[in-house]
């Protein structure tokens, strides 16, 4: 017989991370996808917390088991406008009343819906884990650690993260950086309950007339989200028109034919989407518009 | 700290009622209520969340019960069908749902009805992308939809002050 745990608070649930083979279970839509009758499951869901949503001066903190839903109906914090656009494609309410941002990160898959947003918006992820005392010091039983890592550097592969097994993802961690345009594209088979062909995310800032920030960030055309540093410099210094910046993304993204879409359709849409969020931004700054997207 | 398995049992609120579930932790919600609880309202078309027929109230919030460990609901209040059923906003959209013709070969109903409950608990006089939105868990295959928004719109006005 194998046990599962629902901790009360989040140093027992390192401690119990530490002790055995518990697989974290936030949400749950992932994993019960295949469910294994022998796993030992933690459930994360009832930790106080991991359900917070803050913001301090710098950051917007959201906790890993926040569901798409608390998003979109919390009024506490103000956040990113295209965060919550991302979150209303994600499946339909029962599922977001399941699922969770920690999950869609933990779960890596290259088709997470809000995957192209953290990576443009630039998130950080804080994981946790549960330092035993050192013999020497008798009062007391240990305490938790953490560190904070840039979600791009999380994320390595398709369902690959670098969270090591006694680790719990806590929070995330968004800049509160003032855009002057972001705009959030998932392209699907249908509106609802479906997987990406393509997500997109792209974050820009003018200011006087100058392009001062950008990020583009692609999903589902790679083993991770796609951005590239290299070519967003390369636009933001002017070295490249729209025409160059395109190409430039033509030759860098790799997308396949898998059973969802076709390479040369997922090429081209990334291709239109850059083109036509670039010509929004162009334009944008030039006229020395300063609409305020969030 | 709360250990779980077959021998201490998951105890949850079912339907209004005190029970304990001796499945193991990890099996889906849906297996818990159809085959521990013989509650076979609640129907399984898909097991990944696709298509919204095992749709239960947990907490008064739509979810997709093959998506559920039972383990992680323990203390947590399941509405079914079957307990839905007993209310007078049933009765409401069991006659709008006939009247509209909304129901054919009745598979999706349930989960249609208890998400149509959903809705209207958050939005009483929903417009049509609302109920649009409110129903896009839930798949049917015979009434082509456009009957089932008739029929959440028709129970609205008539159960208003109910929701």
């Amino acid at each position: 017989m194998v046990n599962s745990y629902a901790p009360e608070n989040l140093s027992e649930a390192l401690r119990l991370l530490q002790a055995g083979k518990v697989t974290p279970y936030a949400g749950g839509t992932d994993i019960m996808v295949h469910p294994r009758a022998a796993a030992s499951y933690l459930f994360l869901r009832q930790l106080p917390e991991l359900g917070q949503i803050s913001a301090t001066e710098q950051f917007y903190v959201i906790g890993s088991t926040v569901t798409y839903q608390d998003l979109l109906t919390q009024t506490k914090v103000d956040l990113p406008d295209v965060l919550l656009q991302a979150c209303r494609k994600v499946a339909a309410p029962p599922i977001r009343n399941l699922g969770t941002l920690g999950g869609n990160i933990c779960n890596a898959s290259p088709a997470g819906d809000t995957l192209p947003v953290l990576y443009a918006l630039d998130a950080s992820v804080r994981l946790a884990r549960f330092e035993p005392a050192s013999v020497n010091v008798k009062d007391t039983d240990g305490s938790i650690s953490y560190r904070l890592l840039p979600l791009r550097q999380f994320i390595q592969g398709v369902r690959r993260t670098c969270r090591q097994p006694d680790e719990l993802l806590t929070e995330i961690l968004i800049p509160k950086v003032r855009y002057t345009l972001t705009e959030y594209e998932k392209i699907a088979a249908r509106k609802a309950q479906a997987i990406s062909k393509v997500s997109f995310c792209g974050a820009a800032a003018a200011e006087a007339g100058q392009l001062t920030r950008l990020a583009l960030a692609f999903g589902s055309v790679g083993v991770t989200v796609v951005r590239d540093s290299q070519i967003e410099t390369a636009i933001l210094n002017g070295d490249y028109d729209i025409a160059a910046a395109v190409k430039a993304y033509d030759q860098l993204l790799r997308p396949i034919t898998d059973q969802r879409s076709t390479a040369g359709y997922r090429r081209t849409v990334c291709l239109n989407l850059v083109r036509n969020f670039l010509t929004a931004v162009l334009a944008q700054t030039r006229s020395g518009a300063q609409v305020t997207d969030q | 700290m709360q250990m779980m398995n077959e021998q201490t049992g998951i105890p949850f609120i079912l339907n209004g009622r005190p029970v304990r579930s001796l499945s193991a932790p990890g099996t889906r919600l849906l297996e818990v209520l159809r085959d521990e609880f013989h509650l076979t309202g609640t129907k399984c078309g898909c097991k990944e969340g696709e298509c919204g027929a095992c749709s239960v109230l947990i907490n008064g919030r739509l979810v997709t019960s093959c998506l559920i460990a039972v383990g992680s609901i323990a203390q947590q209040a399941v509405l079914t069908i079957e307990g839905y059923r007993e209310t007078e906003r049933f009765a409401v959209l069991d006659a709008a749902f006939a009247d509209m013709a909304a129901v054919q070969c009745g598979f999706c109903t349930p989960g249609m009805v208890l998400a149509t409950e959903a809705l209207l608990s958050e939005h009483p006089h929903p417009s049509a992308e609302e109920i649009r939105q409110g129903l896009s868990g839930n798949l049917c295959r015979c009434t082509g939809y456009q009957a089932l928004i008739q029929a959440v719109r028709t129970a609205a006005q008539r159960g208003a002050g109910l929701w």
